[in-house]
């Protein structure tokens, strides 16, 4: 390409401010329009600070294109004038005209619409034009007015009011996404792997809603850009700090307070993004029951930091950093027994990204990667105590090329390369002086895929996305393991494998491939086909996830998780796009899924594969999604119909049994309406078929005596089981409500602040958060009972920013 | 004993949620009927021929208003010594079967004696009554209401406790002393060595049955100490001064095994539970328990 003219537009500023954009045009013609060829066009769509707006719309000729995650978008026009306007949920949108006879790029900053920020929508942005199915993208600025337990703002809690996505119940925030497990959820920050999103056992993510700009969640129909896990992909993004000036902004909630400083580092060349949020629970719980609770105490502390520069206008890095830790202690000395519980466990996330723009058709993005949890465990109890140590570290690096040839073909392709290392729980137990030390060595592997993809536009109304990813797993050393025999016992010999010595390998290929076909009247059909798979496991005994849960790697045993999902969807938009709607079912095969034998000891076990059974699962479901997107009240109804099952040979007899998060009906009914200037309201109402539940059928005396003195027996009860999980918990329900209240929301000072005031469980309703049943032969009494965390709870949240 | 610090972690829960007021109420569950199976306690050791015996109960519905075990009476109920030849295979020698009845036991209360069978020569002929042998198996039968069921266990060598010492526990204001008891015994240089820990102290000698004095089993497998001098301290304590007759059980696997998943069973609760089946060795139709071979080693001392 010959540049022979740079042309370079600037709208009058205060004409701007009226029209809520900036809009610059910048021309660059090449020897091609002396043919008149059709002209490359480039939009790139930005707020303040350069921040990219992902999903805006371009409409040409009302002809609508959707801006891909970083706001741009490259469209082949023949030369003419043309009427363009550009939109965006949450910002004012701008027309203009513009005559296009040459390579163009428009370069396109919108206003945000600050004082509508209370309207709820979700950016379900390709409901009927975009190829991509089974995806759904909430901003912070829509969970922020949401309500919330104890006014905590938490982005993965509310992605469980979409449809598919179900969380494990009261208080528990391990996702379930089509009838997947919570470790089959790629969740990211930023691109970066996160494998314990979870603070305080799950009753809170890590993710501070400070820090946090949105969230998407890709269930199904999987591109092949995005691999290792079977179920879905849950990407946050943090926010990119403001270029022009310094803000600061924060919150001051129940349980926490947090604070957030951005700005520039180089004026409009580099910004930088500092949030940090920590929990004041141990400090009040000193407060108000300092006899109760001593010096023991639990907190969480989350800090995130991002930071970019322009080096140029056709390249950029950006840094991401996250760390956060969750630290308990408990110790008590009654009656000269003492009891000592310090625990500490969290994820430091580190990434250094390279974007550039090559050409106006070729980009690329290059990432280095790092990524680490760890658990620490000291515990004494009497005379034991225990010490033990888990976690993994992981080493990435990633590049991911996009290649826009014209408008009827796009290319992507990349290559990803992680370096696993595993710390799988080794410690010792001491009891007195005798020590029992787990000789488990660290175990290593080399994970790696490349990956291509095309999108086509096979027709004007038929698309295709057909991809190809291919991933490649290997166990490697240096480590060595006791060898065990097929009866569990160990054989008295053990296995060496030198440095980079291959112990088990997989490669497989995981094609992706999904049609969209365009009605009238703005509908479509879409379908897709997945292939996904998996090569660590979450080793968990128990229904919830937990920090001191192992994250173990294929090999020799343990076979990676194959998925297939089928996917078939209609789509619709009324009245302006104002409305949309959706019906989606999938099918989806799961193998290799992995359990414990009922009562395994995880913990310090140096043989945790001969405790491992293997599997297979099956989910399907329709899932109906209808919303209003504008106007002074917003909202949705989400309704998941759906069944999912395991079928292990050592469990239920062989026989298929209903997965513990089996949800029949799902429903979420989210709305929001702006009362005034000053006021918004929303509320939530969810309705969920309970757990599945196993639960003994009957019981026995077991442990025998005689107390000869008091002439009665002495047993213990033990519970007898028969079919799994054929017992359902009551069905889960709740309203709760939140009103914001914006004192002074036209207000031209650099201050501002709101208040939210929440009110969680409106109707307190006892949902059940565990069932337990129980004899008391003291009181003489068998029942069952229902264990209820959250009655009606209210919050206040104040905010402020400036 | 708790093994696994995550068990608490249901305590740690509830100290967090201090202030959301979990709360708890009687709710309706209808379970389904329950398959009613035999439940079968049986010991056999080399030490305590009163302590060779077997229960058989029935289980019964979850929400079943008795609250006590329901014996299963007139059951016809054998054990027979044998041998595993070099092949693996056990050869039983008829002579040694003993046939064991619901007898008038002098130690048993008379209320509590059915669904109990012992050797009857416990009462006639105390001397000659049925005692484990080290390195024998044994083959227990059952018939009860039309059906048969069987288990076998074995008695492993013993492993002799070399001595046991008293630690400082605790004092309460009127200075009573507890102390805690170490175990002291070099572990063979050979995989696989399991072994359970009892123990009467004065406070027990009013009982009867296994189930009725103190019991304890470590968390440790014999792959972490194999070949050690071992020194187990129990975290149980003990009033000064006592008498305590302690038990160390040197058992195979399968009944580790059963021991283990009862304790996983017994403990198992809260929230994040899940159902704990007992890893029972008796065979059979709609059956659970164990079988249960102690090759005891036995030591006397005084709390001090």
């Amino acid at each position: 390409m010959h540049r022979i003219c740079n042309v370079f537009l600037k709208n009058n500023k205060r004409a701007l401010c009226g029209t809520a954009a900036l809009f610059f045009v910048c021309c660059l013609s090449n020897f091609g329009i002396l043919y008149a060829q059709p002209a490359n066009v480039s939009v790139q769509v930005t707020g303040p600070g350069n921040e990219k707006i992902a999903n805006a719309t371009i409409s040409i000729n009302e002809q609508r294109q959707k801006a891909d995650d970083n706001g741009f978008v490259q469209i082949l026009l023949e030369q003419g004038n043309y009427s363009i306007q550009i939109s965006a949920v949450n910002y004012f949108s701008y027309n203009f005209s513009v005559k296009i006879n040459a390579d163009t790029i428009l370069f396109a900053e919108l206003k945000p619409r600050e004082s509508f920020l209370g309207n709820v929508t979700v950016t379900s942005s390709r409901n009927v034009s975009g190829n991509q199915m089974s995806t759904q993208s909430l901003s912070m600025e829509q969970i922020r007015k949401l309500p919330v337990i104890l006014g905590e703002i938490d982005p993965l809690k509310t992605i469980t009011l979409l449809p598919g996505i179900k969380n494990g119940g009261e208080g528990g925030s391990g996702l379930y996404v089509r009838g997947g497990g919570p470790d089959q959820n790629l969740v990211l920050l930023d691109g970066i792997p996160v494998y314990n999103p979870n603070h305080l056992f799950g009753f809170f993510s890590i993710f501070n809603g400070e820090a946090i700009d949105k969230i998407e969640v890709i269930k199904g129909g999987m591109p092949a850009n995005f691999g290792g896990r079977l179920s879905s992909v849950i990407n946050v993004s943090s926010r990119n700090g403001n270029r022009d000036s310094l803000k600061g902004s924060g919150g001051i909630g129940l349980i926490s307070s947090r604070f957030s400083l951005e700005g520039p580092i180089i004026k409009g060349k580099s910004s930088f993004m500092l949030s940090a949020r920590r929990t004041y629970i141990d400090q009040v719980a000193r407060v108000v029951a300092k006899s109760e609770i001593g010096n023991n105490g639990y907190f969480f502390y989350d800090i995130n930091a991002k930071a970019d520069y322009n080096i140029n206008d056709n390249n950029q890095l950006l840094f991401t950093f996250y760390t956060g830790d969750d630290n308990f202690k408990f110790s008590n000395t009654d009656n000269g027994r003492n009891t000592n519980f310090n625990t500490l466990w969290g994820n430091t996330l580190a990434g250094l990204f390279w974007k550039q723009k090559i050409s106006n058709r070729l980009q690329q993005e290059t990432g280095l990667i790092y990524n680490k949890f760890a658990l620490t465990n000291r515990s004494t109890f009497s005379a034991f105590s225990f010490a033990f140590a888990s976690g993994l570290e992981d080493l990435q690096v990633k590049t991911d090329w996009q290649f826009a040839s014209n408008k009827w073909l796009k290319l992507k392709w990349g290559l990803q390369y992680i370096k696993h290392q595993f710390a799988p729980g080794a410690g010792d137990v001491t009891a007195g002086v005798q020590q029992f030390i787990s000789d488990i060595k660290n175990q290593y592997a080399h994970e790696a895929a490349g990956y291509i993809t095309t999108d086509i536009k096979v027709t004007p109304k038929l698309e295709m996305t057909a991809g190809m990813r291919y991933s490649y797993f290997n166990q490697v050393g240096p480590t060595s393991r006791i060898i065990y025999g097929a009866d569990g016992e160990p054989t008295g010999e053990t296995e060496s494998f030198k440095r980079g010595e291959s112990i088990a390998a997989y490669h497989y290929p995981e094609p992706r491939v999904s049609f969209l076909y365009k009605l009238p009247a703005q509908a479509s059909i879409k379908a897709s086909y997945t292939r996904t798979t998996q090569f660590l496991h979450l080793a968990t005994t128990s229904g919830a996830t937990f920090p001191s849960d192992l994250w173990v790697p294929s090999g020799e045993k343990i076979k990676p998780a194959i998925a297939e999902q089928v996917a078939l969807g209609y789509f619709k938009n009324l009245d302006g796009n104002q409305y949309e709607l959706s019906a989606e079912a999938y099918y989806k095969t799961m193998s290799n899924q992995i359990e414990f034998r009922p009562g395994a000891q995880l913990l310090l076990n140096q043989n945790i594969e001969g405790e491992m059974i293997f599997g297979s699962g099956v989910a399907y479901g329709i899932e109906l999604f209808a919303q209003k997107k504008t106007g002074r009240f917003t909202g949705w109804i989400g309704y998941t119909l759906s069944r999912t099952e395991r079928t292990f040979d050592e469990l239920n007899n062989g026989k298929p049994f209903t997965y513990r998060y089996d949800r029949t009906h799902d429903l979420s009914i989210v709305g929001n309406y702006r009362l005034n200037k000053k006021w918004d309201m929303a509320a939530v109402f969810v309705y969920g078929t309970g757990n599945a539940l196993t639960l003994p059928k009957g019981r026995f005396g077991f442990n025998l005596g005689l107390d000869l003195a008091e002439n009665r027996p002495i047993f213990t009860n033990i519970n007898q089981y028969d079919a799994i999980n054929d017992y359902r918990m009551p069905a889960y329900h709740r309203l709760d409500i939140a009103f914001t209240y914006t004192p002074k929301p036209n207000s031209s000072k650099r201050y501002k602040s709101s208040w939210n005031f929440g009110i969680y469980n409106v109707y307190n309703r006892r949902n059940p958060f565990f069932i337990y049943v129980d004899v008391d032969r003291d009181a003489q009494t068998v029942e069952g009972r229902k264990v209820y965390l959250f009655p009606i709870i209210p919050s206040v949240t104040w905010n402020f920013k400036f | 004993m708790k093994t696994n610090p995550f068990n608490y972690i249901p305590v740690v829960f509830f100290f967090c949620m201090f202030a959301m007021s979990a709360c708890e109420e009687k709710i309706d569950l209808n379970l389904t009927p329950n398959k009613p199976l035999l439940v079968v306690e049986a010991y056999i050791n080399n030490i305590q021929s009163q302590y060779n015996y077997v229960v058989l109960t029935r289980s019964q519905d979850y929400f079943s208003p008795n609250l006590n075990n329901v014996p299963v009476q007139n059951a016809a109920v054998s054990i027979t010594e044998g041998t595993v030849n070099g092949n693996g295979v056990y050869v039983w020698d008829n002579n040694s079967r003993v046939q064991l009845t619901e007898l008038n036991n002098p130690l048993v209360p008379a209320a509590f004696r059915t669904g109990v069978y012992f050797d009857p020569r416990i009462v006639s002929n105390p001397n000659a009554a049925l005692r484990g042998n080290i390195g024998k198996a044994y083959l227990l039968e059952i018939e009860a209401r039309g059906q048969r069921y069987s288990a076998i266990t074995s008695l492993p060598t013993p492993i002799e406790i070399d001595s046991l010492t008293f630690g400082f526990a605790s004092v309460n204001a009127s200075n009573e002393r507890t102390v805690r008891i170490t175990n002291h015994y070099q572990d063979p240089d050979t995989l696989g060595n399991r072994q359970l820990y009892y123990w009467i102290e004065n406070d027990d000698r009013n009982s009867f049955g296994w189930g009725g004095i103190d019991k304890s089993r470590f968390p440790g497998k014999d792959d972490q100490t194999n070949g050690q001098y071992i020194r187990l301290t129990h975290p149980n304590r003990f009033e000064v001064p006592d008498t305590i007759d302690y038990y160390m059980a040197s058992v195979n696997k399968d009944v580790y095994n059963f021991w283990e998943s009862y304790d996983e069973a017994r403990n198992n609760g809260g929230p994040f539970s899940t159902p704990v089946q007992l890893k029972s060795n008796l065979r059979g139709t709609d059956v659970t328990g164990c079988f249960s071979g102690f090759s005891l080693s036995l030591r006397r001392v005084f709390s001090r």
